[in-house]
């Protein structure tokens, strides 16, 4: 089982996930390629052995009013293929999660046209780096409109129309407001295509009141054998929310909403979630923390002395345990 | 004199800088210029190269800031003087970079070509006052344009620091 995290690195903040600049100053793909070699270094040395890369790699990549960046993973492609062979031969899972304004579901043509060429372009990075089966963008469905059927109807149609590679790239995530893991398996019998179990969201939405288990189970079965499926797993933060407000007016507090990510992860949550998956295939899992890869790394060392069966498992496994072996 | 093509030298001042959306913790990587010449290149060019071999842990970086050796003339050596954006980054053989050299022992070895805008100069130049060794440093923008000798380009922060600032980037 990997563990991975998403992103930006808290235990090195000075190593960026992509070139942020705006349009102005001309970010490129192939900055953000260095900085994506320069984070699989400390990848390298922390042991971690799956990210979730940005999907801001290719910034601008699809903006209609700004075409001078359309071309850039063709630009790329020799660069694209080195980083790809890094990856490989690191053997780093990686993925990318593409933005909230992607949405296949929606009722105007114009924004499915833009999505689906987000979806591409993205399908086309990842594809320009060589990368196996396991290297997987993923999506929400989208917003309901006030017609959930009619939502899923135009995903399914949207995702029919997507060419063959960008289908074999695409893996849809059950969502916490929205679209429960009932109606991403409905899409899936429909279409095929391949499901990730989000944890937390299938708490906080799951109206058929699917129990967690055949839940996960049966999000694992919609991978081919041989592609190991992956998960998504984040405690929900019960702290506070405190909003900063201007100088000398007092911050508002707010209760929590369950719905956002704790910093760290709940070793003893993540311990029971692993073993009542006792049984079924194994998958790996991209842990969703505010703390990021310092969430990770905290999560092997409770693993470790938590739970060293299940540490066992992990790949690779934790220097304590190497050394204990 | 520098061997500077003043087309290629912009003619701000200073890097206070460009379009008004720099960021302050903007990743900026010092690197060396050995000769006169490899400024030249820098300048009228409009690239550097890094061997992959000897690539340091930070290679990506938003600007470039050159340290200019010991073979610079007096009042020009040991010191940053100049900054300049990236524009891209290629991976390419050093046949392909330097094709006067084909029979260079490395002449197949991959290089980063680094694609730099025009040179501007810093309002104050960072000297290196123990003249220590210089390779590759990882710096911000803003610790750049505030730094007084090369010593203050290290980004030296205790883990609490560290958390702070990610806290920060990270707008969480």
């Amino acid at each position: 089982m990997r563990l991975g995290f998403a992103g930006r690195s808290f235990a090195h903040p000075e190593l960026k996930s992509h070139d942020s600049r705006r349009w102005q100053n001309r970010p490129h793909l192939s900055v953000s390629l260095v900085y994506l070699r320069d984070m699989m270094v400390w990848l390298a040395r922390a042991g971690i052995t799956m990210y979730r890369m940005s999907s801001e790699l290719a910034p601008y990549a699809t903006h209609p009013s700004l075409p001078e960046f359309h071309n850039q993973v063709e630009e790329c492609r020799s660069e694209l293929a080195a980083v790809g062979r890094l990856v490989i031969a690191a053997g780093l899972r990686v993925s990318i999660h593409v933005g909230q304004h992607v949405v296949l579901s929606a009722p105007e043509p114009q924004l499915v046209a833009r999505s689906s060429d987000e979806v591409c372009s993205t399908a086309a990075l990842l594809d320009a780096m060589g990368l196996g089966a396991e290297a997987v963008l993923v999506s929400h469905i989208g917003g309901l409109y006030g017609d959930r059927d009619g939502s899923r109807e135009r995903f399914t149609a949207a995702w029919s129309d997507l060419p063959a590679a960008a289908r074999c790239r695409h893996v849809l995530e059950n969502d916490d407001v929205c679209f429960s893991v009932e109606d991403t398996l409905l899409i899936h019998r429909e279409i095929g295509v391949r499901l990730v179990f989000d944890r937390l969201h299938h708490r906080l939405n799951n109206p058929a009141g699917l129990g967690e288990r055949d839940a996960l189970a049966a999000c694992l079965a919609t991978w081919p054998p041989d592609v190991r499926p992956k998960v998504h797993f984040s405690s929900p933060r019960t702290e506070f929310n405190v909003d900063q407000r201007p100088a000398g007016v007092r911050p508002r507090i707010r209760a929590p909403r369950w719905h956002n990510h704790a910093d760290y992860v709940n070793p003893f949550e993540f311990i029971d979630f692993v073993r009542q998956a006792e049984g079924l295939r194994p998958f790996d899992v991209m842990l969703e923390a505010g703390a990021r890869d310092l969430a990770l790394l905290r999560l092997r060392r409770d693993l470790v002395r938590y739970a060293p069966d299940l540490a066992r498992r992990l790949e690779p496994q934790p220097a304590a345990l190497r050394e204990e072996a | 004199m520098l061997p500077l093509n003043p087309s290629n030298v912009a003619t701000s001042p200073s890097l206070s800088v460009h379009t008004g959306v720099e960021d302050d913790e903007a990743p900026v990587l010092v690197v060396i210029l050995k000769e006169p010449a490899d400024l030249a290149r820098a300048s009228e060019q409009g690239w550097y190269r890094i061997p992959l071999a000897r690539a340091p842990r930070r290679v990506g970086a938003e600007y470039l800031a050159f340290y200019q050796t010991g073979a610079f003339p007096p009042g020009e050596r040991w010191r940053v003087r100049w900054l300049a954006a990236v524009q891209g980054y290629r991976v390419l053989p050093r046949r392909a970079l330097i094709p006067d050299e084909p029979d260079h022992p490395r002449a197949g070895d991959p290089y980063y070509k680094i694609s730099i805008g025009p040179l501007r100069p810093l309002a104050n130049p960072i000297l290196s006052q123990r003249l220590r060794r210089i390779t590759f440093i990882s710096t911000t923008l803003a610790r750049l344009l505030t730094a007084r000798e090369i010593n203050d380009l290290w980004i030296k922060s205790s883990a609490q620091e560290t958390l702070w600032r990610a806290w920060h980037i990270l707008g969480t």
